[in-house]
């Protein structure tokens, strides 16, 4: 796959190399040595600066400003297993919300790709719980839901695909997350919402708390802050 | 940062000095080593390369690599990547590398930008953790057309819609008004088994096994492509072949971007355009003699025997 001899020059150490290294320390080895470290700090202070001014990374923060407050409300939904789930059953929880149909096939996944990432990062924390809230309900039977699940690796206990009656649904979907969905949308994306790569997070006692763009690489950080920064502040009151 | 190489250079180099060093340059030599590697994590969770090279047997010598996808071959088991400059490595240059795990590419088309990383040892290589980090080449892409979608209920009168079918005819769908009709959506460069693939082998047998069934003959069948760029009447038809339509009983078709906005939007279709391809809901609906909206197959879910059945009782209906 590539030329042999390029790769032996990387790794065979030339013969001069280590013959003058038997020999102790001389002069141009301190330089050579002495040059080798000081490169080495340097490149370690410019990859360590940046990071610390710009701790999101290259990336610019995926949070997305909201002075909205909204706050889930009852519902009585399907998980992908079929089991009944309410809003009490969430009760005490923090969640952690995105939205899905199971027609999403190109970059949509890429979504629950970093909602895998805050499944990950969240394992020992047993106070949250990740939900996805399907936008196509018409389609998306608990049975195509769960296959769904499984292409991400859900633990469908802590990570629940919720489905249900559309006439639950959208007015959920719109009235806590989205908005309302947009009729020259309908024919786009199901139900016409716009902004359906949101990932949104929902404090312990059901207020939207933060939005996040669910596509930026830093989400799954940026949700881990945000849930320590929101346990923190519910100790000091 | 085009190319990050991660940190198995400094355990090597030190692997390589330690017998004959003295204590000063150790203590040095190996201050530079921790810290290399703490940089290099850093740098890599940065870069949205999500893991660092700790995951690999010290053989492997990782890069990270930038490049676009020309083509994906072998069913997924290698890839034609035009990369770039690879320092201390290899110089920009289209290869065709291998892939270890098809789902690294399971959602790429060719054009795309990646990051991938490059694997090597004495004998081997290939790529794993290849990103999408934006496309290339791709024609821009006009914003869907504005067009309102009213919802249409079973037992409404469908509204009646011109297409162009495989042969490069324009065929109305009042045309098949006294018989039974099934129509679906599809669009012929779908990848994605479980989707057009399945809803045309669904047609096929359909086809096949309503002869056998001697419930009449007046029924059509009808695939309708949402990509007109692509789908020419040339396109559908070779597509076709594969499935052996009988022209009398099964076509496709196409037609401009709004008319099937507007025709599968009733029924809740919605299909976005996602480089060369679409994210797309599945929609199948059978319309009976009358033209009435009998039944509407929400997903991609159905049997065969369930569309023959509504097929039939379709045929049966009386004014």
């Amino acid at each position: 796959m590539k030329p042999a001899e390029s790769f032996q020059l990387k790794h065979q150490p030339a013969p001069r190399f280590n013959r003058r290294l038997a020999g102790g320390i001389s002069l141009d080895q301190l330089i050579l040595y002495g040059g080798i470290v000081l490169c080495t700090l340097v490149t370690a202070l410019v990859m360590l600066i940046p990071a610390r001014l710009n701790p999101a990374g290259v990336d610019a923060s995926a949070s997305i400003s909201t002075t909205v407050s909204r706050h889930l409300g009852d519902f009585s939904l399907t998980n992908c297993n079929g089991q009944s789930v309410t809003r009490s059953n969430l009760n005490g929880h923090f969640l952690i919300v995105n939205f899905v149909f199971t027609g999403c096939s190109l970059s949509c996944l890429r979504v629950n790709d970093r909602m895998a990432e805050i499944q990950q990062l969240v394992t020992n924390q047993n106070d949250v719980r990740l939900v996805s809230l399907t936008i196509d309900p018409a389609s998306d039977t608990p049975q195509s839901l769960a296959r769904f699940a499984a292409r991400f690796n859900a633990d469908t206990n802590r990570w629940l695909f919720l489905t249900g009656a559309q006439s639950t649904l959208h007015p959920l979907i719109e009235k806590t997350f989205l908005g309302p969905g947009k009729s020259e949308l309908r024919g786009v994306v199901p139900g016409g919402f716009a902004n359906t790569d949101r990932i949104a997070l929902v404090d312990q006692h059901g207020e939207v708390r933060a939005m996040f763009n669910g596509l930026k690489s830093s989400v799954a950080r940026e949700v881990g802050d945000k849930l320590a920064a929101l346990r923190k502040e519910s100790l000091q009151q | 940062m085009a190319i990050a190489r991660e940190d198995y250079q400094p355990n090597k180099s030190s692997d390589r000095m330690k017998p004959k060093i003295n204590h000063a340059l150790l203590t040095i030599v190996l201050s530079a080593t921790i810290l290399l590697p703490g940089c290099g994590t850093k740098q890599s969770h940065n870069e949205d390369s999500g893991k660092t090279a700790l995951d690999l047997p010290t053989n492997v010598t990782a890069y990270q690599v930038k490049g676009v996808l020309r083509e994906i071959r072998a069913e997924g088991w290698k890839a034609l990547i035009a990369h770039e400059d690879i320092p201390g490595y290899m110089e920009a240059m289209t290869m065709l590398l291998d892939v270890r795990n098809t789902n690294e590419l399971a959602n790429l088309q060719p054009g795309d930008q990646i990051t991938f990383r490059m694997l090597v040892t004495d004998t081997d290589g290939w790529i794993d953790h290849v990103e999408r980090t934006g496309v290339t080449n791709a024609p821009v892409a006009a914003p869907p057309p504005v067009v309102k979608v009213e919802e249409l209920k079973t037992g409404a009168v469908l509204p009646d819609y011109t297409l162009t079918n495989q042969l490069g005819q324009a065929i109305r769908l009042s045309e098949f008004k006294g018989r039974a009709l099934a129509f679906t959506f599809i669009f012929t460069r779908c990848p994605f088994p479980t989707f057009c693939p399945r809803m045309n082998n669904n047609f096929a047998e359909v086809q096949k096994l309503m002869s056998q069934r001697q419930a009449g003959t007046n029924w059509h069948l009808l695939s309708i492509s949402f990509d007109p760029e692509f789908d020419t009447p040339e396109r559908m038809a070779i597509h076709s072949q594969s499935y052996h339509p009988d022209p009398t009983r099964w076509s496709f078709a196409t037609a401009a971007d709004e008319t099937i906005r507007k025709l599968g939007g009733m029924f809740g279709l919605a299909y976005a355009r996602d480089g060369a391809l679409f994210s797309h809901n599945v929609r199948t609906v059978v319309v009976d003699v009358q033209g009435r909206v009998q039944t509407v197959f929400n997903n991609n879910e159905w049997k065969p025997s369930e569309l023959m059945d509504a097929l039939e009782a379709a045929m049966k209906q009386q004014p």
